[in-house]
């Protein structure tokens, strides 16, 4: 058997927002979408070992020219000067992660987990990786942990079925109803991603939808009124499991360009009134504020 | 002497012209200055002396005299069964009369800061009656009673206890609680796995995402060390061994409590002694041991002074009444900067992480130091400490507001916490070993509200794996824990204003929260922290 390697940002031990109950998070790099309002961009690329990094880095801890494969963390201070610096939305930090690392990550805190659920950047982007990855772990240790896949839904059909063969839930981020706007935010068309939506509910795998609101763009009722109808229609596919709608105020934290975040930026009125039109519109109780 | 007496003198004018404190917290100043004007320690050894003027051993400042115990924990069940003679009281007979009853009783039970740090298991005491008046009217009347204790106990020491059954009363205590959002009560909340039911648990972690309290208490692990503890040296038990959680966690016996508190400060006791990196077997095998015996001392003459010179047990109503009695008390040992001191002796390594050889070392020194303090003060009889066999009892000391640089208790300094997991691992090595309190405080981030199953899951994870008392935090609430007590952000911000305020543990808390960097611990789950890449 081959030997899967992942590319990961980071992994998070011990996270209460990414699926139900206690789990780690493993956040990948690399995605297929370009978010206006991505608050990772350095998720968002592989490095190309350009070199500007190195010049900013205050202890030397990448090489000129020689990007992440030069990293050597035990320099690093952790100051992420090298993120705000990388032209390339990448980040010499990332790592890759082999399933035995990976299985050893979960020994390390299988005392408190409940599961582990695989994000991003776009983890499906990976697929091979996670299929194998799920896999093993199950047969490493049983049915003791549930398996979640956070993701945008951009997923070509052969491999969205692998991985609904395996995964316990999915989280999924719906950026907007209307293909203008989905376009506007992400630079892609929506159609695969409300396509695959309902493949998910259809197998009863999902677990959360989110939506972030954006000042005039998802914060507006119709944006509201139509995730609410699709949402509905997803939810019944989905019974008897239950389906919560997670609505975010866009937050700039991260955010590259200033003058997006201020666009973007919704006030709490704004938001809270997203929410009431939300909370008519489909199962209070399902619904997830801030 | 003159110079002694006007030095007095001039206390006694700064305090009665001092602005930003009410006429009650000046008469409660002006006693300990009383108090403490007379000759503190005259038969203690040279020694134990030498300890308490480096700092290494601490007094909290408690006072030269002590004429009450520091802790005292009623048995209000056996109140409200038997009335009271001296407040000429009958049995309670319905939920009106032992509300009524209670409150009036809170206002004779004496402590260090002139309220009641312990005002017993509610819904243990109200449940009784709780279906004789409609749900409404009962969350009515346990809105009044919790704003009775808020405006007439305005410090965040004041200490109520609620659990491990289920009762409609807990259940609208902790509804209550999360829609007041009062830093005052105090709030412990004891989960006993198979008693307690799964969404009354749930319900004390809304309330603790909202207000920073209830903390969780293992009730099965505590009770069941006071009842081996006391049990040791009662050998036929009339009463059974109930525990309460006063204060600042403090878990001590009901109807007894603890004369006196004195502490260890670790980071002194190393920093002293000289101590460097890898004079770990110097440190257990001399200056513990030393410093151990002059804490006993201390504490054995505090506890002497209080029974015998002061009369308290023969002369309080609380004991001639049988609410308190003096078979049921022990005396708390403290340590604080346990982090400073493995700091110092692993030559930086940092306790809780396992990232390299000198952090691993830092863990394991930590759990050595405790294990060898407890063994320690247990080989010192304890005076007056018959409700703990004999024995003083360990206790992790949340620190006082001149803490400067030394970390509460246990607990790992704000800024250096380790993985979440990594946290608890430590905590669960060390807990084991405090039998009168310890505590450790976890914060998340506000979207953890949603998650009541994964909050319930590091709860009793977390007790599986041997943590006694925890706290789980929200990282935007306007209660903020301080050490073990709440205070409010707004109302620190009107403190700095030299504004009046009626919460005086905001005193000691607001300092507290700018020196001990207190809105600075780790956040658990945030994506955007970027520091938890490892
Ligand atoms: S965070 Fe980046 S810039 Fe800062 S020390 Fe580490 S590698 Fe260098
Ligand atoms: S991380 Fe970014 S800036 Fe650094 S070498 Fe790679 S692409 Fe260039």
């Amino acid at each position: 058997m081959s030997n899967p390697q992942a590319t990961i940002n980071r992994i998070l031990h011990g996270t209460l927002i990414d699926g139900p109950g206690v789990r780690i998070a493993l956040f990948f790099q690399g995605c297929n979408f370009k978010c206006r309002y991505c608050h990772n961009p350095e998720t968002q690329n592989f490095c190309r070992a350009c070199g500007a990094c190195a010049l900013t880095c205050p202890t030397a801890a990448v090489a000129e020219h020689g990007g992440v494969d030069s990293y050597r963390a035990e320099r690093c201070v952790h100051c992420y000067q090298c993120l705000k610096t990388c032209p390339h939305h990448s980040s010499p930090h990332y790592r890759t992660l082999t399933i035995d690392d990976l299985i050893k990550e979960v020994e390390a805190s299988r005392d408190f987990i409940d599961g582990i659920t695989f994000s991003g950047g776009e983890c499906t982007l990976q697929s091979d990786f996670l299929v194998s990855a799920m896999k093993a772990l199950r047969k490493k240790f049983g049915d003791h942990f549930s398996f979640y896949i956070d993701s945008n839904g951009l997923i070509e059909k052969p491999h969205l079925s692998l991985l609904m063969d395996h995964a316990s839930g999915f989280l999924l981020d719906i950026k907007a109803m209307s293909r203008k706007r989905h376009r506007f935010l992400t630079g892609k068309d929506n159609k695969l991603v409300l396509h695959n939506a309902v493949e998910m509910a259809k197998r009863r795998l999902l677990y959360e939808v989110r939506s972030v609101l954006v000042c005039n763009t998802t914060a507006i009722p119709s944006e509201i009124i139509a995730s609410a109808t699709f949402i509905n229609h997803l939810a019944k596919l989905n019974a008897p499991r239950t389906l919560r709608w997670k609505l975010i105020p866009f937050r700039p934290e991260g955010v590259r360009d200033p003058r997006a975040q201020e666009e973007m930026l919704i006030s709490k009125e704004v938001y809270d009134n997203c929410c009431r039109l939300a909370k008519r519109s489909y199962c209070e109780q399902n619904i997830i504020t801030v | 002497m003159s110079g002694h007496n006007n030095n007095i003198q001039q206390q006694v004018k700064a305090k009665i012209a001092e602005r930003g404190i009410d006429y009650k917290q000046k008469r409660s100043d002006l006693a300990s200055i009383a108090e403490n004007s007379l000759p503190a320690y005259a038969s203690v050894s040279a020694k134990a002396r030498n300890y308490l003027d480096q700092g290494v051993i601490c007094d909290l400042f408690e006072g030269a005299a002590p004429y009450r115990a520091r802790y005292i924990l009623p048995d209000y069940q056996k109140f409200l069964r038997q009335g009271c003679n001296y407040l000429n009281l009958p049995p309670a007979h319905d939920i009106h009369s032992a509300i009524n009853y209670l409150q009036i009783l809170y206002h004779y039970v004496p402590s260090i800061i002139d309220h009641p740090v312990y005002l017993g298991s509610i819904d243990e005491l109200l449940s009784p009656w709780e279906k004789s008046v409609s749900r409404d009217e009962l969350k009515r009347v346990l809105k009044y009673f919790i704003m009775h204790i808020n405006r007439t106990f305005p410090s965040a020491f004041v200490h109520m206890n609620l659990g491990p059954k289920d009762s409609l009363t807990s259940r609208l205590w902790l509804e209550l609680e999360g829609e007041l959002e009062l830093a005052i009560p105090n709030l412990s909340f004891k989960y006993h796995r198979g008693v307690t039911p799964d969404d009354l648990l749930e319900l004390a972690l809304t309330t603790a995402m909202k207000a920073s309290k209830p903390y969780i208490v293992d009730d099965e692990k505590i009770a069941s060390m006071w009842k081996e503890l006391a049990g040791e040296g009662e050998s036929k038990r009339e009463e059974e061994v109930e525990y309460g959680v006063a204060s600042c966690y403090n878990t001590l016996r009901i109807g007894g409590g603890s004369h006196t508190l004195v502490r260890l400060n670790l980071r002194e006791a190393a920093t002293k002694s000289s101590m460097k990196a890898g004079d770990i077997t110097l440190f257990l095998e001399e200056v513990v041991p030393e410093a151990v015996a002059a804490l006993a001392e201390i504490i054995n003459y505090r506890a002497s002074f209080l029974v015998e010179e002061s009369g308290f047990f023969a002369n309080s109503f609380l004991a001639r009444e049988g609410l308190i009695d003096l078979k049921k008390f022990t005396s708390m040992g403290g340590v604080v900067g346990l982090h400073e001191c493995v700091e110092i002796l692993s030559g930086g390594g940092r306790m809780g992480w396992q990232e390299n050889a000198k952090d691993r070392l830092a863990t394991d020194y930590a759990e050595t130091i405790i294990q060898t303090i407890a063994s320690k003060l247990s080989l010192h009889p304890g005076k007056y400490c018959d409700g703990s066999n004999g024995k003083i009892t360990l206790h992790a000391q949340s620190g006082i507001d001149t803490d400067l640089g030394t970390t509460a208790g246990v607990r790992i300094q704000i800024g250096k916490e380790p993985t979440l997991f990594a946290q608890m691992n430590l905590a669960a090595r060390l807990q084991k070993y405090f039998t009168s309190g310890v505590s450790d405080i976890y914060v998340f981030e506000p979207g953890a509200k949603d998650n009541l199953q994964g909050l319930a899951s590091i709860v009793k994870k977390g007790i599986d794996k041997g943590i006694r008392i925890l706290s789980i935090n929200n990282s935007s609430s306007d209660c903020v824990r301080v050490t073990g007590y709440l205070v409010k952000k707004s109302e620190v911000e009107r403190y700095w204003k030299k504004e009046s305020l009626r919460d005086e543990s905001l005193r000691f808390g607001a300092p507290t929260l700018k020196n001990a960097n207190i809105l600075g611990r780790k956040v658990r789950s945030t994506k955007e922290n970027k520091e938890d890449n490892e």
